[in-house]
């Protein structure tokens, strides 16, 4: 354990609105790799701690290093470029422009080119080659130039993932995956996320607990801000707190 | 692939069709077209902030007024020359656009709306009380125009000028569209969409945000500094909230975020402008009622007029994927 490298490290973070304390001094070690859960009842602050990690909210006090480098102070953008990216509970993506359209942000940030301002964007073969075989990789390819707007919520479900994979990250953080999924669609989604290169550390935060026990390795249990629970997914399984307070047996 | 030439077969067939202005019609109509073009660059150039970007500005004017008054003081208060002049009033109002950018593009919505409208009339208000300086209320007459020491190209000339004003809207116009075009410009787009994702993507948002605001800007001041030299005049008016809002509904009633449509509003506008405010005062409620229309019947503006065309014509033939805007049907 001690000779794999960190991705990820989250220490004593606490993060308040207001009066609210949304996390209290979370912590998470986070192995190059490994495929981390983070379980909790609504409001426990699972999104909050995606937010942080993500530079999308500012932390009362705490740390977070990105493979060993503190990016507490970093904008979201530094983070993204450090290898980070993310998905959104709520679908986040660009309704009026295509699939394509939507893919090729990304990619045309990982190849570089998106600060070019005088190549026609369509014409910037390499983006569009990865864009394409992104779409492709995730079967998604028949869609490309549909306008998002049209597709059905199934399909823009995995488009947010093909989006965030687009950016070629080494730290993938995912967002409720499965939210609103039909039970086939969930099963297409876990067997996508066992795709995944082995050298990818992907956190995700699920409700099914079917999906999270299948593909986590470690898992994080939140409560009211709070962790009760940090281990091998296995042993938490077993954890007489976690059964009572998120399994409800 | 296609739809990139297609952008530049528009700009060239537009580009011949008035080029033949002033064999087909007389000076009046020479004249109009001048200064319709004129707004008509401006309304592009402001689409790239307004329909891009997702950020109305109700201060764009500014920018405009700044370079011409820019202009104006250069050759009359300090003896430039009107080219050097021009030059100066142009990066003079681009310069105030970068430095003020930081500060607007913090803004979203109404907000910086408001801010544009403040930044403004904070101009106006400098220009008519500036006394001798700027001319204050009646602005500065007399400005002539500059030479391009070619016999058979006279600026002085109705005609004359008008190709000038043509070639500098044509060479504007296709840096917009190259811009609107590229990895920054669907940037842009993004940006009015989603900010958000942008940022998580590793996008430099308010970076971007600033530069379409100076790109808005630097359009704006290159057609004032024209102006300025067409009217041989510029005065509080061209800086008045009054045009911006001119200049803004001009993106509205065009498409924002089609270029080609504001394009067509802007210097159409103006024409009906000119012919209404000829037969009645009542001009601003001609252009609330055709602002009203294009809300109501027609939301995606004059350039949506072709994708429903379009639509129509494809309804046989496969299900219509068009959308409102232009860029983002590739």
């Amino acid at each position: 354990m001690s000779a794999t490298p960190v991705a990820l490290t989250v220490q004593k973070l606490t993060v308040r609105f207001g009066g609210i304390v949304a996390l209290s001094d979370v912590d998470l070690t986070v192995a190059k790799g490994s495929r981390y859960g983070i379980l909790g009842p609504n409001g426990s602050g699972k999104t909050t701690l995606f937010n942080s990690i993500s530079g999308l909210n500012t932390p009362a006090s705490g740390t977070i290093a990105l493979h060993g480098t503190d990016v507490t102070n970093r904008p979201a953008r530094a983070r993204a470029k450090m290898g980070l990216a993310r998905t959104f509970q709520i679908t986040s993506l660009f309704p009026s422009l295509t699939v394509r359209g939507n893919v090729a942000m990304a990619t045309r940030m990982a190849d570089g080119v998106a600060g070019s301002w005088w190549k026609p964007a369509d014409l910037q073969i390499s983006a569009n080659d990865d864009a394409g075989a992104m779409l492709e990789q995730l079967r998604i390819g028949h869609l490309a130039n549909r306008t998002v707007r049209s597709l059905g919520y199934g399909e823009q479900r995995q488009l947010e993932i093909a989006m965030a994979l687009a950016t070629r990250p080494s730290v993938l953080l995912l967002d409720e995956p499965t939210a609103g999924l039909s039970n086939a669609e969930t099963v297409a989604l876990t067997e996508l996320v066992r795709t995944f290169p082995k050298e990818l550390t992907v956190l995700i935060i699920e409700h099914d607990l079917g999906v999270i026990f299948e593909l986590t390795d470690q898992l994080t249990v939140l409560q009211n801000g709070v962790m009760i629970a940090s281990g091998p997914s296995a042993q938490i399984r077993e954890d007489p707190i976690v059964k009572e307070v998120y399994l409800g047996r | 692939m296609r739809s990139v030439l297609r952008d530049e077969r528009i700009l060239l067939a537009g580009t011949l069709v008035l080029c033949v202005v002033p064999f087909v019609f007389g000076n009046y109509w020479t004249g109009l077209l001048t200064q319709a073009l004129i707004f008509a660059g401006v309304a592009m150039g402001l689409d790239i902030l307004v329909g891009f970007t997702g950020m109305p500005s109700l201060g764009h004017a500014a920018f405009f007024g700044l370079s011409g008054y820019g202009a104006a003081i250069g050759i009359q208060r300090y003896d430039l020359n009107p080219w050097l002049a021009a030059l100066t009033g142009i990066l003079f109002s681009i310069a105030l656009a970068v430095l003020f950018a930081p500060l607007a593009v913090r803004m979203r919505g109404l907000a910086f709306l408001t801010i544009m409208l403040a930044f403004g009339q904070v101009c106006w208000g400098i220009a008519t009380r500036g006394g001798d300086f700027t001319g204050g209320e009646n602005g500065l007459p007399g400005i002539p125009r500059p030479s391009l020491g070619l016999g058979w190209w006279d600026l002085k000339t109705t005609d004359g000028f008008y190709y000038f004003t043509l070639v500098c809207t044509v060479l504007v116009s296709f840096v917009l569209v190259r811009i609107a075009r590229s990895a920054f410009g669907a940037s842009l787009l993004g940006i009015r969409e989603n900010e958000t994702r942008m940022m998580t993507m590793g996008y430099h948002v308010a970076a971007r945000r600033a530069a379409a605001f100076s790109i808005a800007a630097g359009a704006g001041a290159i057609f004032g500094v024209l102006s300025a030299f067409f009217n041989g005049y510029v005065g509080p008016g061209t800086l008045d909230w009054r045009l911006s809002a001119q200049f803004l509904l001009s993106v509205v009633i065009g498409g924002a975020g089609s270029l080609w449509g504001p394009f067509v509003a802007g210097g159409g506008l103006h024409i009906v402008k000119t012919y209404i405010t000829g037969q009645t005062q009542y001009w601003p409620m001609v252009l609330g009622a055709l602002y009203v229309f294009a809300v109501v019947v027609l939301p995606g503006g004059i350039a949506s007029l072709i994708t429903l065309a379009r639509n129509r014509r494809n309804r046989s033939s496969g299900p219509a994927t068009g959308s409102t805007t232009a860029v983002s049907s590739k």
